[in-house]
């Protein structure tokens, strides 16, 4: 047996144990680098870990509905506890259901849009809930590119849409009524014009919307009504009171107008909300009232007096032939003659207002109204001055009446003295006679007036015009513009008189320095 | 010799092989070919047992199942590991080692004593191939390291490779020096072997990676 050498042992065990140390090391570098590698992808996990919990309480918290599903059958694969909600289910399988109760149109809609773009944003369905109740949902979807599946999100809008629907009810109430409904901001530029608004003066909406109401509607004149509205509404809030306005078409109506301030918006901005009502019509019809009023008293009062007139001339008149016979001193009879004179016109004036306060009734006959004028005419043509122009305008077809005779010659006879009178410098007379159906000049003026055919005469003179102020007092008795002694006030009243008598009816247009048109609707008799 | 060890290691032997047949359904097929492996080792070292029992020589069967052992390890790794590049190396390794052997098999083999040389190249070449698959399996690896089989594979290879390098080696020198030495060569072998075996079965008992 051989003594082992201490080299060869230190070489065995040496050698072995580095060996062993090199092999531990390599495994310790390894297993601390692994688990250096495997912290960062701890870390990682645990960050995809803490992101997929956050995303997963997002999905499972959010108000809003979400679910996936397959596109080809509508196969629901993940949903949120907001989308059952949505539709009132407790599982999967009921929400399935109500997936697929959803209106046909609308998932081939979503279908196609998917399909063709891979998203559809804020689609608006309604659907049902589970339990039959209506329900309107904010659809918007796209597919996913992992799984190809769609993802949607959906809102519960039914109060919304039943806002919207209240909103639209109210705005078409608002265009359902006659008055004008506009709304102007601070500044008074139009926001809001209703149909109301349209049909009064004529703007469209579109017209109107952006505008400034005061240009719009007000002329020069009225412009200052309307900036002491806008002041009145800022300091007081509200405004109430009349406005003459402008139509479109440049015609002006009266206006009775509310204005309110409102403040709009989250801002609180200042706007003035007006509602406006055509009161044109109804202020003329009450005006004509009022007038009809004032004319059947001063009738019933001008009666009274004429009947007592009529009882204290009457025996004066009576007395004068017997005191002619009595008085034989010659120098008396000049005196009895202005007497007899006096009382005689006394009895005419008298007459006159008696036929005025009874009302005229006459013997009706059928007669041609062009015969008339033109009998008149021969009566008054000589009379006229030759500054003046007489026209005569018929078409030579007689225009028939059933009217008396005498009556109609007055009313005439009193609207050509007129028309001369109106132009002392001269001028041009003209006189037309044509046969026409009541049209809408007739209506507008006269709404009581009854449809039919009509005998227009036309009596135009071209004089200085009658103002405006005066215009709605030319037909009440004792109303006169000549001079003390020139005219009793009676002539257009009368006439006024006979032509309502005639069941026909008189109207009159004037403008200053161009002339005056009196226009007698007759109702037409047949031939 | 120390016989408790020596039966520590017999033991020790079959835990690998026992556990493998208890998860068996459940292997993947580098853990199939581990249970071989190590079904392998058991019983070369239950032959050789019985061998020095009947007063037989053993070293042949130890040498000759030196090539089987390598190409055995590589199958296993091949199994386990998901680089092509350190497959390919496997199999350049256990064939180069496989022809290496045989040419020293017909010309410089002794039957009478151990092939040391073959022995440590052996476990060189055994050395470089765990070395190889535990750094592909660091840099590849997605999951818990220690879970997975070819770590432990790899690890009981690596270390007992190491360990028993200059064991093997020298062994043949050990002998002629003085007994002593040489059974404690063999002890520090068989120690290794335990460490070894527990890893094989630490292997076996890790979840299967690839589809069973």
């Amino acid at each position: 047996m051989q003594t082992p050498t201490p080299d060869i042992i230190w070489v065995l065990v040496a050698g072995t144990l580095l060996l062993l140390t090199f092999a531990v090391g390599y495994i310790v570098v390894m297993l601390s680098s692994h688990r250096r590698v495997t912290e960062a992808q701890q870390a990682k996990f645990e960050e995809v870990r803490r992101s997929e919990e956050r995303y997963k309480s997002l999905f499972d918290n959010s108000v809003a509905g979400i679910i996936k599903f397959s596109l080809e059958h509508w196969t629901v694969v993940e949903s949120n506890e907001a989308i059952r909600s949505l539709f009132r289910c407790t599982g999967n399988e009921e929400l399935q259901n109500s997936i697929l109760n959803l209106p046909e149109h609308a998932r081939e809609a979503i279908q196609q849009s998917l399909q063709a773009s891979g998203f559809i944003s804020e689609y608006e369905i309604h659907a049902s809930r589970r339990d039959g109740e209506e329900l309107w949902l904010l659809f918007s979807a796209k597919i996913t590119r992992e799984d190809h599946l769609a993802q949607a999100v959906m809102v519960d809008i039914t109060k919304r849409k039943q806002f919207e629907e209240k909103i639209r009810e109210q705005g078409t109430l608002l265009d359902q009524t006659q008055d004008a409904v506009v709304v102007v901001d601070g500044h008074g530029i139009i926001e809001y014009w209703n149909s109301g608004a349209e049909l009064m003066y004529g703007w469209s909406r579109l017209d109107a919307v952006g505008r400034a109401l005061g240009a719009l509607l007000y002329s020069d004149v009225q412009w200052e009504n309307f900036t002491a509205a806008m002041e009145d509404v800022r300091q007081y809030d509200e405004w109430n009171g009349e406005h003459r306005q402008r139509r479109k078409d440049g015609k002006e109506i009266l206006v009775e107008s509310r204005w309110k301030r409102i403040e709009k918006g989250a801002g609180k901005r200042l706007a003035i909300l007006i509602v406006n009502s055509d009161v044109t019509e109804k202020r003329r019809l009450e005006s004509q009232f009022i007038r009809a009023q004032k004319m059947e008293s001063i009738a019933l009062l001008t009666g009274g007096i004429a009947h007592d007139l009529q009882n204290i001339l009457a025996p004066v008149a009576m007395s004068i032939p017997l005191l002619r016979k009595k008085l034989s001193d010659e120098s008396a009879t000049p005196i009895l003659n202005t007497v007899e004179e006096s009382a005689r016109s006394g009895l005419e004036l008298v007459q006159k207002i008696l036929t005025y306060g009874r009302g005229i009734s006459g013997q009706r006959v059928h007669l041609d109204v062009i015969q008339i004028v033109d009998e008149v005419l021969e009566i008054f043509a000589p009379g006229i001055a030759s500054t003046i122009d007489l026209r005569r305008h018929v078409n030579g077809k007689p225009c028939f009446v059933s009217g008396d005779h005498n009556q109609l010659k007055q009313v005439l006879l009193n609207l050509f003295v007129n028309a001369r009178d109106a132009m002392p410098s001269g001028g041009v007379l003209d006189v037309a006679v044509e046969r026409r159906d009541s049209d809408e000049s007739l209506i507008e003026e006269f709404p009581e007036a009854e449809s039919g055919s009509y005998v227009i005469v036309s009596i135009r003179d071209s004089g200085k015009g009658i103002p405006d102020e005066n215009r709605d007092r030319i037909f009440e008795p004792f109303f006169t513009t000549k001079e003390r002694g020139e005219g009793t006030g009676l002539g257009l009243s009368i006439a006024q008189g006979i032509v309502q008598s005639h069941r026909g009816y008189i109207a009159v247009k004037s403008v200053i320095d161009q002339g005056t048109t009196f226009r007698i609707y007759l109702p037409a008799s047949s031939e | 010799m120390n016989l408790f060890l020596l039966y520590v290691v017999l033991a020790s032997s079959f835990v690998p092989v026992i556990v493998g047949l208890m998860r068996y359904k459940n292997m993947d097929k580098g853990a199939k070919a581990l249970l071989i492996l190590v079904a392998a080792n058991c019983c070369q070292m239950m032959i050789s047992y019985v061998l020095s029992l009947m007063k037989i020589h053993n070293l042949e069967l130890l040498n000759d199942y030196r090539p089987l052992e390598l190409v055995m390890i590589a199958v296993v790794f091949g199994f386990m590991v998901e680089s092509r590049f350190i497959r390919k190396l496997l199999l350049s390794c256990s064939i180069g080692y496989v022809l290496i052997w045989i040419a020293d098999k017909i010309y410089l083999d002794d039957p009478t004593q151990l092939n040391s040389r073959m022995a440590m190249l052996s476990r060189i070449v055994a050395i470089i191939m765990s070395i190889a698959v535990l750094y592909s399996e660091t840099k590849a690896s997605s999951g818990l390291f220690t879970e997975r089989p070819l770590f432990w594979v790899g690890t009981a290879v690596l270390l007992y490779s190491s360990g028993t390098l200059l064991v093997l080696g020298l062994s043949n020198q050990l002998i002629n020096l003085q007994r002593e030495l040489f059974i404690l060569a063999w002890q520090i072998n068989w120690t290794l072997l335990i460490v070894a075996n527990l890893f094989y079965t630490k292997g076996l008992l890790c979840k299967p990676q690839r589809p069973t």
